[in-house]
């Protein structure tokens, strides 16, 4: 199989907003926690910048989570959909 | 606590807020082209050094002041991405570096081959040997181009 080119990569959902705003962090402490850049936290939240396998960890233990919970291949379900079973209206 | 290394020191400078105005991309891209400007004008004096020794020394001076300037605000407005070492960047940092290195080097490569395909015009068509100005320009440009071209990349990219 030829390898991949970047252009082709599917795009990589996060949580990170949502888990960083409910534990009263700033991107400065996260970026602290897992030792980057604070602006890489924004990068990341935007889902302009993909993480490292490492990286990905390193955020998930940060909020003592498994990686599945906090990185996805396809969309995550908003919280009130989650919570109350309701759709987003478009 | 054991006090910073010198690359702690430089990448701390370079992250400094103080040059939070320049990192907007529009500044950046401003700089790049201030930049540019002084290269261009580098090029102008040395067309003229020899009939003009005084403004050429002149001008050179006036240029080095501004040439150190608008270097540092580069530098500042790309947080050093082009020049700290791995150590001191985190992965994304990295990865922007690395991308900027590889675009530096195909524009570092096109214009040395423009360089060399003038250079070798000069040759074919027998044209009377320039002038000690303009081969010092020669070297001297090139080498100057060298220095800031992956500063001007690195500012030049949108996710700096």
């Amino acid at each position: 199989m030829p390898p991949r080119k970047r252009s082709e990569e599917p795009q990589l959902y996060n949580r990170l907003t949502l888990l960083r705003t409910e534990r009263g962090m700033s991107r400065q402490e996260l970026a602290d926690a897992v030792g980057v850049h604070y602006q890489t936290i924004g990068y990341l939240e935007r889902g302009e910048y993909s993480p490292s396998a490492t990286l990905a960890l390193r955020l998930a233990a940060v909020f003592g989570l498994p990686m599945e919970a906090v990185f996805s291949l396809t969309p995550f379900r908003t919280l009130s959909e989650q919570v109350y079973g309701t759709q987003e209206s478009s | 606590m054991s006090s910073p290394t010198r690359t702690q020191r430089r990448a701390a400078r370079l992250d400094d807020p103080r040059f939070e105005s320049t990192r907007t991309p529009r500044v950046r891209r401003r700089l790049v082209v201030a930049m540019c400007g002084l290269l261009v004008v580098e090029a102008g004096l040395f067309l003229i050094a020899e009939r003009a020794p005084v403004p050429f020394a002149v001008g050179m001076a006036v240029l080095l002041v501004a040439f150190t300037l608008c270097l540092g605000a580069l530098k500042g407005s790309t947080r050093g991405v082009e020049e700290l070492p791995a150590h001191a960047l985190d992965e994304r940092q990295w990865q922007l570096r690395g991308e900027a290195y590889a675009r530096a080097y195909r524009i570092g490569f096109a214009l040395l081959t423009l360089e060399l395909a003038a250079v070798a015009v000069w040759l074919v068509a027998d044209w009377p040997a320039p002038g000690t100005n303009i081969l010092l320009g020669a070297i001297l440009l090139p080498f100057h181009i060298g220095i800031v071209l992956p500063t001007l990349v690195t500012a030049w990219h949108r996710q700096v």
